[in-house]
């Protein structure tokens, strides 16, 4: 079947199952406030610690640079050690509420679209699966979140210390390895099974290439839209974007729910 | 009816969403920092 097809036959169900698309919708929506709400306090928080070691820092790499000791040592020093150890417990935090909130909403979405496409699942039954899922793309995403961080401070550091460009060649390599872990994520969301979704993935890669792309492609377009309309007026940019954005979620789940159970 | 271990991951998840709510509430008892004044004395 081609993916306009699917494509289609997404839509209509979505039309079909008013109550269940709206309730996605809502549930995204949701999402988006309570991890907003849960995680802004510890993103204070971390600014808080970050800006206190920023004021200390100064005077730490002096000495340690003064006593010839490394970057490390200057970190636990006496007085940035205690602050130093809250951004990691914080950072910890941050996950465990981003795992927790994105598991919780996200599992009820992803069963509505497996639903809506003729897969019968408990929902407890689906949320043990995906939080079982999730925590190796967790793991995954928190190393390419670290990696981005390393790479963005390599970057500043040649752009001071050398007054040359750093190369984009890392940051490219970073995007591939997110679109990989996002791609797998997304298979395992529907065959529920690590091993069948790798094989799935890597076997049938030319068949899902073009439903990914076609999604890929409406939500770059829409990033330029949204941007665009931003700038001109941001109230209309937030409500245009939720608009155009909340329901195309839904409709890509089913979409790729119904490309994957083809297979 | 639901099952022994369904009860189990809802009240492990219901006391590690307890826990969480009350970390990130009582965040500046948890990881208390100096404000603006206390940081620049404490520099100076």
């Amino acid at each position: 079947m081609k993916e306009t097809t699917l494509l289609k036959k997404a839509i209509r169900t979505a039309y079909d199952n008013k109550k269940l698309f709206f309730l996605s919708i809502f549930l995204d929506i949701l999402f988006f406030f309570v991890y907003g709400f849960a995680t802004a306090p510890i993103y204070l928080k971390l600014m808080a610690n970050v800006n206190i070691i920023g004021a200390h820092a100064g005077e730490a790499v002096k000495t340690a640079t003064r006593d010839s000791q490394s970057m490390f040592s200057a970190l636990s020093s006496e007085v940035i050690a205690p602050y130093f150890n809250n951004i990691i417990w914080l950072l910890l935090i941050l996950a465990a509420t981003t795992y927790l909130t994105y598991c919780i909403f996200q599992a009820v979405n992803w069963k509505i679209a497996l639903q809506l496409t003729g897969k019968k699942i408990k929902y407890l039954d689906y949320l043990k699966k995906f939080l079982l899922l999730n925590i190796l793309w967790f793991i995954l995403f928190a190393l390419y979140y670290a990696l981005g961080l390393v790479v963005d401070i390599r970057k500043i550091l040649i752009s001071t210390l050398m007054q040359t460009q750093a190369s984009n060649t890392l940051n490219v390599v970073l995007v591939f390895y997110l679109i990989f872990i996002a791609y797998f994520a997304v298979i395992s969301y529907i065959k529920l099974n690590l091993r069948k979704s790798i094989s799935t993935g890597t076997s049938k890669i030319k068949q899902l290439l073009p439903s990914i792309l076609l999604i890929a492609v409406y939500l770059l377009a829409l990033n330029i839209v949204i941007k665009l309309l931003a700038s001109i007026h941001p109230l209309a940019g937030i409500i245009i974007g939720f608009i155009l954005l909340l329901p195309a979620m839904t409709i890509a789940r089913i979409y790729i729910s119904l490309t994957i159970q083809k297979m | 009816m639901a099952k022994k271990e369904d009860i189990f991951l809802i009240i492990i998840l219901l006391i590690i969403i307890v826990v969480l709510a009350w970390v990130i509430a009582n965040l500046d008892i948890l990881f208390p920092t100096p404000g603006a004044q206390a940081l620049i004395e404490s520099i100076a």
